[in-house]
């Protein structure tokens, strides 16, 4: 295991263009034995398209790649496969309604002389593979039993089943709480000891100093370096990352907090909303031009919160009124008429990938765009290119499909959507979730400025920083109630121990 | 050296989405008049011409709402049985039960309002598969037009009022033709005019796009799901109504079992007009060229003397080779 006489995996100025874009240009790229090498950048950096490039699901215009000193033919799968390299997507590729062994061993399932699967032999392999990360799941359940956790975990027992020397890991933690990642970084130091080569994609810079022995930036196409984890602080990384000083402060950011007027212009009043079990009661109170933060660990209930407010889950009790006037939302359509917006977790949830930029801006106010029956083509236009600008939403036109944008500037066309349909109150579920920095700190001087604009806002988050940051006021869930009301400068301590005390 | 590749790339996508998707059905219908063309004299005459128009009439107004419904990640498979009960219903409420004109035809097209909104209620209110949904319909609404005609042709002259046969307007549009045009290939472009103007200019064809490309998205931007795929329903059900009328003003009668098969044309000409099977994608203008393309097909080969037997065999397989061709070249363009 002398790291610098061979590496695992090396690759060599890879380039690969797509229209309009270059994606990666002359990357160079070495992981060594029992390493593991984290991959940073901004989204639309190139990091999704070197992973694939590695893995062959992408092939470049130029390049090498080689695996142990052997070369790897380009764009396919199955000879990365081969090549003993394994990936694990940020979407988990397992098949829910089959047992875990059969996904471990997918496609190399052991059979009999008559051609029959051999379950005798399928479920002790299977077996072995999981006690390598460290899963004791019995291998006859099914997928769909398992948490998040423990399909990522197969995910990677399948993935490591093939002898595989270098393993991919794309944004691993991303759908983990803090305790699943910190039991992540765990399997992944066992696998380091064996001598895998682990290739570490991430946007999160805590996480990567954590458990990276070097990191390589990219920034648009381009290796901006690669450096030993050691030393290196956070702000360094961010600064290769965005290529300049991050702004947003907490200190800047906390001179915001006096708003223009309207201090009892309540946009919406929820008085014991719920719907049971997963949402006790709650009352709730959002002004023109505030913006409340709702903090609580996975499963608290604020996504719950928020689907119910704009109609996803209609309220089974309790009452709500909006600007004054008693409401019933039974549908996010009942929501968007009395001028709620909503932006999930899950950014593409809301958008049509498929239609242009300009129709998934006007979705939310198709009325205002048609004249008699008619759509308004021209009027569609001028309202969705002002938007564009306003939200400096960055696309190379107004027709360009949405899916072909960053996932930071997808997260703004939605927000221009609800800003185009006059949107008096904005639910924002988790708004920077997967996006890097400078796309977030973009979502946050967004968020300031609609809130300046007047429009109430509650900001869900798994991010105390983020929560303490944004917020006039914070509130904390836990176990489907809010238990506690902070105003703006609280602590993270303070507010840690509330979501945390009620779970003891 | 990159770049050059990238750009050869581009242009050869550019190339194929010209020859692939709608373009693509056009270069296909375009060489299929030429080949039979050189291949038979007997094809390239305005009456032959005339007769495709006549003859496919009846499809491209089913084929119309079919469009709009597998934007929206729907499918109608009742289209054919909805047109014959609609003819049926019409045919025996004017001439068995000696109704005015006008109350006949609108209980003939409310006879396919009624089928599309049982399909739209099924679907969007009982959670039922579009595809399910439309084949019960499908049974279903055939066994209703065997009841409403008790399984005769209509008119039925033993049954009809003295001199009645069918609605004069019916007849007219389905058998006469103005400076050589038939009036029912009149009565399919008004509807294909209609159905453009529905899916690309108006809210519900809007949000038949955003139904089809994200159902979920278009839920979360306000947009009533339930209520736009119900009257995609109403209009697939409206448009068969009067496919029906035409069809039965061509045939100069109607019966239960008339236009078997048009609904699996139907969806045969959409897919090959370049709609996207599993909705979001797809125009009218498409529909209107794979309408064409079976039309031109079939009657070209019955001139060279195909056997009726082997025509199916191809009208089959143009469907896969045409669709085939569709996803190559979604592929050449994203790669």
């Amino acid at each position: 295991m002398t790291a610098s006489s061979s590496p695992s995996l090396r690759v060599e100025d890879v380039e690969k263009v797509y229209p309009g874009v270059r994606a990666l240009a002359g990357v160079d790229f070495e992981v060594d034995p029992g390493e593991v090498h984290a991959l940073l950048g901004e989204n639309g950096a190139g990091k999704s398209t070197l992973m694939k490039v590695i893995a062959g699901t992408v092939t470049p215009e130029a390049g090498r790649i080689e695996v142990d000193g052997k070369e790897v033919p380009l764009g396919s799968p199955e000879a990365a496969r081969y090549s003993g390299i394994g990936i694990v997507y940020q979407e988990l590729s397992l098949i829910p309604s089959l047992s875990v062994g059969e996904n471990v061993l997918m496609g190399r399932w052991p059979t009999t002389r008559g051609g029959l699967i051999d379950w005798s032999r399928l479920f002790p392999e299977a077996r072995r593979h999981l006690e390598r990360v460290g899963l004791d799941t019995e291998p006859r359940q099914l997928v769909r039993a398992l948490g998040m956790a423990e399909r990522q975990q197969v995910e990677i027992a399948k993935a490591l089943s093939t002898d595989t020397r270098v393993l991919l890991l794309d944004e691993p933690t991303s759908a983990l709480s803090d305790r699943e990642a910190k039991r992540l970084f765990q399997i992944i130091e066992g696998l380091k000891d064996s001598g895998v080569a682990i290739v570490y994609v991430s946007h999160r810079l805590t996480e990567v100093l954590e458990i990276a022995d070097r990191i390589t930036v990219l920034r648009d196409g381009v290796r901006v370096g690669t450096l030993s984890a050691e030393g290196v602080t956070e702000a360094q990384l961010a600064q290769m990352m965005i290529g300049r000083e991050t702004s947003g402060s907490p200190e800047e950011v906390a001179h915001r907090q006096q708003r223009p007027g309207g201090e009892d212009e309540y946009v919406l009043r929820a008085r014991g909303l719920a719907r049971l079990p997963r949402l006790k009661p709650t009352d709730l109170e959002l002004r023109a031009g505030e913006i409340v933060a709702v903090f609580g660990l996975v499963g608290a209930g604020r996504t719950r919160l928020a689907r119910t407010l704009f109609g996803l889950e209609p309220a089974t009790d309790g009452s709500l009124e909006l600007f004054g006037e008693e409401t019933r939302i039974d549908s996010p359509a009942d929501a968007v008429a009395v001028g709620l917006g909503y932006l999930g977790e899950d950014r593409s949830a809301g958008l049509v990938p498929r239609m242009s930029v300009a129709n998934n801006i006007t979705l939310g106010s198709l009325d205002e765009i048609t004249r008699g029956p008619i759509l308004d083509f021209a009027l569609e236009q001028q309202v969705a290119e002002r938007y564009v600008e306003d939200l400096d939403i960055r696309t190379p036109s107004l027709d360009h499909l949405v899916e072909t944008l960053s996932g930071g500037n997808q997260q703004k066309v939605m927000l221009a959507r609800w800003t185009c349909s006059q949107a008096k109150g904005l639910i924002l579920d988790d708004p920077t979730r997967g996006i890097d920095i400078g796309a977030k700190e973009e979502v946050f001087r967004l968020v300031r400025r609609l809130a300046d604009e007047g429009i109430a806002i509650l900001y869900i988050t798994s991010e105390i920083k983020e929560a303490r940051e944004l917020a006039d006021r914070l509130l904390v869930m836990s176990d489907g109630r809010i238990i506690k009301v902070f105003e703006a400068g609280t602590s993270e301590e303070e507010v840690m121990a509330a979501a945390g005390g009620a779970h003891g | 050296m990159a770049e050059t590749m990238a750009k050869t790339r581009k242009t050869v996508a550019k190339t194929v989405t010209i020859a692939g998707g709608r373009g693509g059905a056009l270069v296909i219908l375009f060489a299929l008049v030429v080949a039979f063309s050189i291949a038979t004299p007997d094809f390239l005459t305005g009456a032959n011409l005339v007769n495709i128009l006549r003859q496919y009439a009846v499809l491209m107004i089913l084929a119309v709402g079919q469009t709009l419904v597998i934007v929206s990640r729907g499918i109608d498979l009742s289209v054919a049985a909805t047109a014959a009960l609609s003819g049926c219903v019409m045919g025996v409420a004017f001439a068995h039960w000696g109704w005015p004109e006008p109350v006949a035809l609108l209980l003939g097209l409310a006879a396919g309002f009624a089928v599309g909104a049982f399909n739209g209620f099924v679907i969007t209110k009982w959670s039922v598969p579009d595809f399910i949904a439309t084949l019960g319909t499908f049974v279903a609404v055939r066994g209703i037009a065997l009841l409403v005609t008790g399984g005769l042709p209509v008119p039925d002259y033993e049954r009809a009022v003295e001199g009645r046969t069918l609605p004069e307007l019916v007849s007219t549009l389905g058998v006469d033709s103005i400076l050589g045009i038939p009036l029912i290939a009149c009565v399919a472009l008004a509807c294909v005019l209609i159905g453009g103007l529905i899916l690309s200019r108006t809210k519900l064809g809007r949000s038949a796009y955003a139904i089809g490309g994200n159902t979920e998205a278009a839920r979360m931007s306000g947009i009533k799901v339930g209520r736009s795929k119900m009257w995609i329903y109403i209009i697939s059900g409206l448009l068969a109504a009067v496919g029906g009328f035409m069809l039965t003003g061509r045939q100069a009668s109607a019966n239960a079992l008339m236009g078997e098969d048009l609904e699996l044309q139907s969806i045969a000409a959409v897919v090959i007009g370049g709609t996207n099977l599993f909705g979001g994608e797809g125009k009218i203008s498409g529909t209107v060229i794979g309408v064409l393309i079976i039309g031109v097909l079939s009657n070209g080969l019955l001139i060279l003397g195909v056997a009726e037997f082997w025509q199916r065999v191809v009208n089959g397989l143009i469907i896969v080779v045409v669709v085939a061709l569709d996803q190559w070249r979604r592929r050449a363009a994203s790669a």
